[in-house]
């Protein structure tokens, strides 16, 4: 199966997570099981960039964690999106478009 | 799941210890653990949870960069250590090995001592046997017995044939016991690193236990002829001379052969595990 190039999708992982986190604030293995599901499956993400992800978009601000006990008593850093990681999501939205139209020109199947 | 957390500190073992490092490390694990169980509660077996969560585990390069650590601090070593890890997972995942976690090898090493336990015991019995008709006979000497001398060897005689079969029979089991681990001697198998810990570990520990035992075993045998040596310079020609003295002798090496035979039953298993290492 043609697997997903992780150089490719590497700058958009950002903006996959921001769109779980516009909707409802979430943790690091949720984050992945959905991304999982909503891809169908095809993409995977691995937990090193999973995280390498959240520690880049805190810093930038667009994110900020806080801890949460689950329903089963395990203590677990939430993550919930801030007004500037909106922002950042719209503008990483329109890139995309943008990203897409100009790609779309070179590609030929 | 140890076997993800020792994953995850060989990972680890080469970044710096900082505050950053500690919670990434920490955030890492709380996703392992909830794939882990996950998978589990989906019914998937622990190895292949443990293969599928390490092979999604990623690359540790990635924590580097994004917590800006220098390149010689994290990137050179670490980058040995992934790809150390990546032929690990792999040997779990695909090279066709079978996996002896601790829980089987714990088994594994039960059912040995067990098996041994029973050589010896049969063993043992079967040097018993001699001393029955010699005690049947010795006994029916012994004045007031003498009635019914005719009774005790023909006890004695029985005993002979009983404790052999009892012995033969515990032989028997005792290979019966070790069959359901053939699969250790001709499949190709490996352990973790945990479990090679553990039995070292045990191993070291086990030496003292082993080494006493051997020795005991050894003195029995050598002293089994002192009493015979000892009622005989004593009494001249009565019971214990002629019989309680050399039955002593197949007592004493009866149980002295256990002893040494049992005495490297833990050993030998924990080198066939460690072999497989």
């Amino acid at each position: 199966m043609l697997e997903i190039s992780s150089d490719v999708i590497r700058g958009y992982n950002d903006t996959i997570i921001l769109f779980f986190l516009r909707k409802e604030p979430s943790y690091g293995y949720e984050i992945s099981k959905n991304i999982r599901a909503l891809s169908k499956e095809k993409y995977l993400i691995k937990e090193t960039t999973l995280y390498s992800a959240f520690t880049r978009l805190e810093k930038n601000g667009y994110i900020s964690s806080f801890s949460m006990e689950a329903e089963n008593g395990k203590k677990r850093t939430y993550y919930r999106i801030t007004d500037e990681g909106r922002k950042y999501y719209q503008e990483k939205c329109e890139e995309w478009q943008l990203t897409k139209e100009v790609i779309e020109n070179f590609i030929s199947v | 799941m140890e076997v993800l957390k020792n994953y995850l500190e060989t990972m680890f073992a080469k970044m710096p210890e900082t505050e950053d490092v500690a919670r990434a490390k920490q955030e890492l694990w709380s996703m392992m653990e909830d794939k882990y169980n996950e998978l589990i509660a989906e019914g998937k077996h622990e190895n292949e949870a443990i293969g599928t969560v390490i092979s999604e585990f990623g690359n540790l390069e990635e924590i580097s960069e994004s917590l800006g650590l220098k390149k010689d601090e994290a990137k050179e070593e670490p980058k040995e250590f992934s790809l150390e890890n990546r032929t690990n997972s792999e040997q779990i995942n695909y090279s066709g090995k079978r996996l002896v976690a601790l829980d089987e090898a714990l088994a594994y090493i039960s059912d040995v001592t067990a098996s041994r336990f029973l050589l010896g015991l049969g063993v043992m019995f079967c040097i018993f046997a001699p001393a029955g008709p010699i005690l049947g006979s010795g006994l029916g000497n012994v004045f007031f017995l003498r009635l019914i001398s005719g009774l005790l060897n023909g006890l004695g005689v029985t005993l002979l044939f009983v404790l052999s079969g009892i012995g033969v029979g515990l032989i028997v089991l005792s290979s019966a016991r070790k069959k359901e681990w053939k699969y250790l001697r001709k499949k190709e198998c490996c352990i973790d690193y945990e479990t090679r810990d553990y039995v070292k570990n045990e191993k070291d520990i086990n030496g003292v236990r082993k080494s006493l035992m051997l020795s005991l075993g050894i003195v029995l045998c050598c002293i089994s002829v002192a009493p015979v040596v000892f009622f005989g310079t004593i009494f001249d020609g009565n019971f214990f001379s002629e019989a309680l003295g050399p039955s002593m002798i197949f007592l004493l090496t009866g149980i002295g052969v256990f002893f040494i035979l049992f005495s490297s039953a833990k050993e030998d298993a924990y080198k066939k595990l460690l072999s497989l290492g």
